[in-house]
Protein backbone atom coordinates (compact mmCIF):
# COMPACT_ATOMS: atom_id res chain seq x y z
CA UNK A 1 0.00 0.00 0.00
CA UNK A 2 2.35 2.31 0.95
CA UNK A 3 4.32 2.25 -2.44
CA UNK A 4 0.99 3.46 -3.94
CA UNK A 5 1.91 7.06 -2.05
CA UNK A 6 5.48 7.00 -3.71
CA UNK A 7 3.59 6.64 -7.03
CA UNK A 8 1.19 9.13 -6.31
CA UNK A 9 4.51 11.08 -5.48
CA UNK A 10 5.41 10.53 -8.74
CA UNK A 11 2.52 11.03 -10.95
CA UNK A 12 2.30 14.49 -9.82
CA UNK A 13 6.03 15.62 -11.06
CA UNK A 14 4.92 16.83 -13.93
CA UNK A 15 2.74 19.79 -12.71
CA UNK A 16 5.22 20.89 -9.84
CA UNK A 17 8.01 20.79 -13.03
CA UNK A 18 6.64 23.78 -14.80
CA UNK A 19 5.21 25.65 -11.66
CA UNK A 20 8.84 25.60 -10.05
CA UNK A 21 10.22 26.56 -13.31
CA UNK A 22 7.96 29.32 -13.62
CA UNK A 23 9.51 30.92 -9.76
CA UNK A 24 12.95 31.29 -11.37
CA UNK A 25 11.16 34.50 -12.68
CA UNK A 26 11.32 35.64 -9.18
CA UNK A 27 14.26 34.01 -7.96
CA UNK A 28 16.22 35.27 -10.87
CA UNK A 29 15.99 38.91 -8.87
CA UNK A 30 18.55 37.00 -6.50
CA UNK A 31 20.77 35.52 -8.88
CA UNK A 32 19.29 32.08 -8.72
CA UNK A 33 17.64 30.09 -11.05
CA UNK A 34 16.90 26.13 -11.52
CA UNK A 35 17.09 24.13 -15.10
CA UNK A 36 14.32 21.47 -15.99
CA UNK A 37 17.33 19.02 -15.14
CA UNK A 38 17.98 20.50 -11.61
CA UNK A 39 14.31 20.59 -10.86
CA UNK A 40 14.09 17.05 -11.78
CA UNK A 41 16.81 15.96 -9.83
CA UNK A 42 14.86 18.25 -6.52
CA UNK A 43 11.47 16.83 -7.18
CA UNK A 44 13.33 13.09 -7.14
CA UNK A 45 15.14 13.71 -4.22
CA UNK A 46 11.89 14.79 -2.32
CA UNK A 47 10.03 12.20 -3.17
CA UNK A 48 12.63 9.54 -1.76
CA UNK A 49 13.13 12.15 1.63
CA UNK A 50 9.32 11.69 2.16
CA UNK A 51 9.40 7.94 1.60
CA UNK A 52 11.88 7.82 3.55
CA UNK A 53 10.27 9.50 6.24
CA UNK A 54 7.17 7.65 5.52
CA UNK A 55 5.01 10.72 4.07
CA UNK A 56 3.05 11.37 1.99
CA UNK A 57 2.43 14.94 0.27
CA UNK A 58 -0.67 17.02 -1.97
CA UNK A 59 -1.35 20.39 -3.27
CA UNK A 60 1.68 21.58 -4.09
CA UNK A 61 4.56 19.94 -2.38
CA UNK A 62 6.91 22.08 -0.45
CA UNK A 63 9.59 22.39 -2.53
CA UNK A 64 8.06 26.17 -4.34
CA UNK A 65 7.57 27.04 -0.15
CA UNK A 66 11.45 26.09 0.45
CA UNK A 67 12.64 28.00 -2.82
CA UNK A 68 10.27 31.28 -2.06
CA UNK A 69 11.15 30.86 1.91
CA UNK A 70 14.93 31.00 1.27
CA UNK A 71 15.90 32.74 -2.09
CA UNK A 72 16.61 36.07 -0.85
CA UNK A 73 19.33 34.15 2.01
CA UNK A 74 22.30 35.88 2.37
CA UNK A 75 24.04 31.91 2.03
CA UNK A 76 22.63 30.68 -1.08
CA UNK A 77 24.42 31.14 -4.38
CA UNK A 78 23.80 29.77 -7.72
CA UNK A 79 26.86 27.00 -7.06
CA UNK A 80 25.18 25.90 -3.96
CA UNK A 81 22.02 26.15 -4.51
CA UNK A 82 20.22 22.61 -5.62
CA UNK A 83 22.33 21.22 -2.80
CA UNK A 84 21.06 23.75 -0.39
CA UNK A 85 17.41 22.88 -1.42
CA UNK A 86 17.97 19.21 -1.25
CA UNK A 87 19.55 19.67 2.62
CA UNK A 88 16.32 21.64 3.53
CA UNK A 89 13.31 19.42 2.38
CA UNK A 90 14.96 16.91 3.80
CA UNK A 91 15.64 18.96 7.45
CA UNK A 92 12.18 19.77 6.42
CA UNK A 93 10.47 16.81 6.59
CA UNK A 94 12.80 15.27 9.37
CA UNK A 95 11.32 18.41 11.44
CA UNK A 96 7.38 17.64 10.43
CA UNK A 97 7.82 14.03 11.59
CA UNK A 98 9.83 14.66 14.85
CA UNK A 99 7.45 17.37 15.57
CA UNK A 100 4.92 14.67 15.65
CA UNK A 101 3.03 17.40 12.88
CA UNK A 102 2.00 19.55 15.32
CA UNK A 103 3.83 22.48 13.77
CA UNK A 104 2.28 23.68 10.31
CA UNK A 105 4.45 24.35 7.39
CA UNK A 106 4.51 27.69 7.90
CA UNK A 107 5.65 27.53 11.19
CA UNK A 108 8.76 24.63 10.62
CA UNK A 109 9.49 27.13 7.51
CA UNK A 110 10.01 30.31 9.23
CA UNK A 111 12.07 29.03 12.36
CA UNK A 112 14.47 27.35 9.67
CA UNK A 113 14.79 30.42 7.68
CA UNK A 114 15.34 32.37 10.87
CA UNK A 115 17.92 29.75 12.23
CA UNK A 116 19.34 29.46 8.86
CA UNK A 117 20.76 33.10 8.29
CA UNK A 118 21.72 33.69 11.91
CA UNK A 119 22.54 31.29 14.52
CA UNK A 120 23.67 28.99 11.76
CA UNK A 121 24.68 30.96 9.42
CA UNK A 122 24.32 28.68 6.34
CA UNK A 123 25.41 25.71 8.30
CA UNK A 124 23.12 22.96 6.87
CA UNK A 125 24.11 20.12 9.62
CA UNK A 126 24.22 22.65 12.51
CA UNK A 127 20.41 23.65 11.28
CA UNK A 128 19.69 20.47 11.28
CA UNK A 129 20.29 20.06 15.17
CA UNK A 130 19.03 23.19 16.33
CA UNK A 131 15.79 22.52 14.47
CA UNK A 132 15.41 19.14 16.44
CA UNK A 133 16.86 20.27 19.71
CA UNK A 134 15.10 23.74 20.04
CA UNK A 135 11.68 23.09 17.54
CA UNK A 136 10.91 19.71 17.62
CA UNK A 137 11.99 18.74 21.59
CA UNK A 138 9.99 20.86 22.93
CA UNK A 139 6.77 19.81 20.88
CA UNK A 140 7.71 15.43 22.03
CA UNK A 141 8.20 17.36 25.49
CA UNK A 142 4.60 19.16 25.74
CA UNK A 143 3.39 16.08 24.21
CA UNK A 144 5.17 13.40 26.56
CA UNK A 145 4.15 15.39 29.47
CA UNK A 146 0.05 15.20 28.62
CA UNK A 147 0.37 12.26 28.22
CA UNK A 148 1.94 11.78 31.45
CA UNK A 149 5.11 10.56 30.53
CA UNK A 150 8.23 11.18 32.52
CA UNK A 151 10.90 12.81 30.66
CA UNK A 152 14.66 11.75 31.39
CA UNK A 153 16.71 14.31 33.05
CA UNK A 154 19.94 13.25 31.63
CA UNK B 1 -21.39 -3.46 -10.47
CA UNK B 2 -18.77 -0.45 -10.14
CA UNK B 3 -15.86 -1.73 -8.60
CA UNK B 4 -13.06 -0.09 -10.41
CA UNK B 5 -12.49 2.87 -9.61
CA UNK B 6 -10.58 6.23 -11.27
CA UNK B 7 -7.34 6.12 -9.43
CA UNK B 8 -6.79 9.63 -10.00
CA UNK B 9 -10.55 10.18 -8.61
CA UNK B 10 -9.54 8.75 -5.11
CA UNK B 11 -6.25 10.54 -5.27
CA UNK B 12 -8.28 13.92 -5.79
CA UNK B 13 -10.89 12.82 -3.08
CA UNK B 14 -7.79 11.84 -0.99
CA UNK B 15 -5.86 15.29 -1.59
CA UNK B 16 -9.29 16.99 -0.26
CA UNK B 17 -9.92 15.23 2.54
CA UNK B 18 -5.95 15.45 3.42
CA UNK B 19 -6.45 19.22 3.34
CA UNK B 20 -9.75 19.41 5.21
CA UNK B 21 -7.91 17.31 8.04
CA UNK B 22 -4.86 19.50 8.24
CA UNK B 23 -6.51 22.54 7.71
CA UNK B 24 -4.33 23.53 4.64
CA UNK B 25 -1.83 24.07 7.65
CA UNK B 26 0.43 20.96 6.16
CA UNK B 27 1.16 19.99 2.22
CA UNK B 28 2.07 16.37 4.08
CA UNK B 29 0.98 13.85 6.28
CA UNK B 30 2.48 10.33 7.23
CA UNK B 31 1.38 7.53 5.72
CA UNK B 32 0.05 6.08 8.74
CA UNK B 33 -2.84 9.37 8.32
CA UNK B 34 -2.93 8.63 4.65
CA UNK B 35 -3.88 4.85 5.21
CA UNK B 36 -6.82 6.24 7.22
CA UNK B 37 -8.06 8.55 5.47
CA UNK B 38 -7.92 6.65 2.49
CA UNK B 39 -9.55 3.48 4.30
CA UNK B 40 -12.93 5.90 5.18
CA UNK B 41 -12.98 6.89 1.53
CA UNK B 42 -12.87 3.41 0.45
CA UNK B 43 -15.19 2.34 2.84
CA UNK B 44 -17.78 4.81 1.80
CA UNK B 45 -17.48 4.21 -1.76
CA UNK B 46 -18.06 0.25 -1.59
CA UNK B 47 -21.26 0.90 0.68
CA UNK B 48 -22.34 2.20 -2.74
CA UNK B 49 -20.85 -0.78 -4.56
CA UNK B 50 -24.19 -1.83 -6.12
CA UNK B 51 -25.72 -1.11 -9.07
CA UNK B 52 -29.29 0.51 -7.53
CA UNK B 53 -27.18 3.12 -5.84
CA UNK B 54 -24.63 3.37 -7.91
CA UNK B 55 -26.63 4.09 -11.13
CA UNK B 56 -29.19 6.57 -8.76
CA UNK B 57 -26.18 8.49 -7.54
CA UNK B 58 -24.14 8.94 -10.08
CA UNK B 59 -25.85 10.42 -12.81
CA UNK B 60 -22.82 12.75 -13.80
CA UNK B 61 -19.98 9.50 -13.21
CA UNK B 62 -18.42 11.29 -10.54
CA UNK B 63 -16.99 9.40 -7.78
CA UNK B 64 -17.07 12.23 -5.51
CA UNK B 65 -20.90 12.02 -5.81
CA UNK B 66 -20.23 8.33 -5.07
CA UNK B 67 -18.38 9.33 -1.89
CA UNK B 68 -20.55 11.26 -0.49
CA UNK B 69 -23.58 8.94 -1.12
CA UNK B 70 -21.26 6.42 0.78
CA UNK B 71 -21.03 9.12 3.39
CA UNK B 72 -24.53 9.24 3.96
CA UNK B 73 -25.47 5.83 3.96
CA UNK B 74 -22.76 5.08 6.52
CA UNK B 75 -24.04 7.49 8.66
CA UNK B 76 -27.64 6.23 8.46
CA UNK B 77 -26.19 2.85 9.20
CA UNK B 78 -24.06 4.26 12.62
CA UNK B 79 -26.43 6.31 13.74
CA UNK B 80 -24.81 9.16 12.53
CA UNK B 81 -22.26 9.61 15.45
CA UNK B 82 -20.24 11.63 13.06
CA UNK B 83 -19.63 13.29 10.02
CA UNK B 84 -17.64 10.14 8.79
CA UNK B 85 -15.63 8.97 11.13
CA UNK B 86 -13.70 10.26 14.60
CA UNK B 87 -10.97 10.68 12.22
CA UNK B 88 -11.93 13.36 10.78
CA UNK B 89 -12.64 16.11 13.56
CA UNK B 90 -10.16 18.45 13.46
CA UNK B 91 -6.61 18.37 15.38
CA UNK B 92 -7.56 20.52 19.19
CA UNK B 93 -5.20 23.23 17.84
CA UNK B 94 -6.58 23.68 14.53
CA UNK B 95 -9.97 23.90 16.05
CA UNK B 96 -8.89 26.12 18.78
CA UNK B 97 -7.23 28.75 16.22
CA UNK B 98 -10.68 28.42 13.65
CA UNK B 99 -12.50 29.17 17.10
CA UNK B 100 -10.65 32.08 17.44
CA UNK B 101 -10.63 33.31 14.55
CA UNK B 102 -14.78 33.02 14.06
CA UNK B 103 -15.35 34.54 17.43
CA UNK B 104 -13.18 37.95 16.52
CA UNK B 105 -15.91 38.59 13.26
CA UNK B 106 -18.75 39.62 12.80
CA UNK B 107 -19.01 38.51 9.10
CA UNK B 108 -21.88 36.16 9.05
CA UNK B 109 -20.52 35.50 5.52
CA UNK B 110 -16.88 35.06 6.46
CA UNK B 111 -18.07 32.95 9.40
CA UNK B 112 -19.54 30.55 7.57
CA UNK B 113 -16.94 30.36 4.42
CA UNK B 114 -14.61 29.06 7.51
CA UNK B 115 -17.12 26.72 9.18
CA UNK B 116 -17.47 24.81 4.88
CA UNK B 117 -13.92 25.69 4.46
CA UNK B 118 -12.73 23.34 7.57
CA UNK B 119 -15.21 21.68 9.29
CA UNK B 120 -15.18 17.88 8.67
CA UNK B 121 -17.35 16.48 11.71
CA UNK B 122 -20.26 16.89 13.40
CA UNK B 123 -18.98 17.29 16.42
CA UNK B 124 -16.68 20.01 15.25
CA UNK B 125 -19.97 21.52 13.57
CA UNK B 126 -21.41 21.56 16.79
CA UNK B 127 -18.86 23.48 18.76
CA UNK B 128 -18.53 25.72 16.22
CA UNK B 129 -22.50 26.30 16.05
CA UNK B 130 -22.27 26.50 19.71
CA UNK B 131 -18.92 29.07 20.20
CA UNK B 132 -19.76 31.33 17.33
CA UNK B 133 -22.82 32.01 15.85
CA UNK B 134 -25.94 33.94 17.39
CA UNK B 135 -29.80 32.95 16.47
CA UNK B 136 -29.93 35.27 14.34
CA UNK B 137 -27.27 33.67 12.14
CA UNK B 138 -29.02 30.49 12.33
CA UNK B 139 -30.94 30.41 9.21
CA UNK B 140 -28.20 32.07 7.40
CA UNK B 141 -25.93 28.75 8.56
CA UNK B 142 -28.52 26.18 7.83
CA UNK B 143 -29.25 27.59 4.01
CA UNK B 144 -25.71 27.11 3.44
CA UNK B 145 -25.88 23.70 3.97
CA UNK B 146 -26.43 21.02 1.25
CA UNK B 147 -29.44 18.85 1.21
CA UNK B 148 -27.78 16.00 2.15
CA UNK B 149 -25.62 17.78 5.42
CA UNK B 150 -29.24 19.46 6.72
CA UNK B 151 -30.39 15.72 6.64
CA UNK B 152 -27.49 14.27 8.85
CA UNK B 153 -27.35 17.19 10.90
CA UNK B 154 -31.45 16.88 11.49
CA UNK B 155 -31.21 12.53 11.93
CA UNK B 156 -28.22 13.42 14.28
CA UNK B 157 -30.73 15.87 16.38
CA UNK B 158 -33.83 13.53 16.67
CA UNK B 159 -30.71 10.55 17.65
CA UNK B 160 -30.43 13.27 20.47
CA UNK B 161 -33.86 14.33 21.55
CA UNK B 162 -34.67 10.41 21.27
CA UNK B 163 -31.93 9.76 23.94
CA UNK B 164 -33.34 12.80 25.95
CA UNK B 165 -29.98 15.01 25.96
CA UNK B 166 -30.16 18.38 26.01
CA UNK B 167 -30.48 20.02 22.54
CA UNK B 168 -28.27 23.33 22.20
CA UNK B 169 -30.47 26.39 20.77
CA UNK B 170 -29.26 25.87 17.06
CA UNK B 171 -30.52 22.40 17.44
CA UNK B 172 -33.98 22.99 18.39
CA UNK B 173 -33.83 26.01 15.56
CA UNK B 174 -33.36 23.68 13.22
CA UNK B 175 -35.74 21.26 14.72
CA UNK B 176 -38.82 24.11 14.72
CA UNK B 177 -37.39 25.53 11.59
CA UNK B 178 -38.64 22.09 9.70
CA UNK B 179 -41.75 21.39 11.54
Amino acid sequence: MNDIFSLIMVSKQKNELENILEINQYTCNFGLSLNEQEVMRLLRHRVSCLKEQKRVEFEGGILELLIKEFCNSAYIYQDNYVQTLEALQEIFYICKNESLDELSDDAILQFMRKRFEGKCQGDLDYLEQICLEDLCRPVRFAESELLGGVEDEE
Amino acid sequence: MKSDYNVEEIIDLLAERTRKFTSNESTSITYEKANQLLGSIMYCLNITNNEAVYHETVEHNCLERLFIKGGSMLNENQEIREWFEEGTNMEDENLRDLLEKMAESNDIEYKIALLKHHVNSLDDFGILMEACFIEDEYEAVYKSLSKMELEILLKSIHLKKEDDEILHSWEQYLLSACK
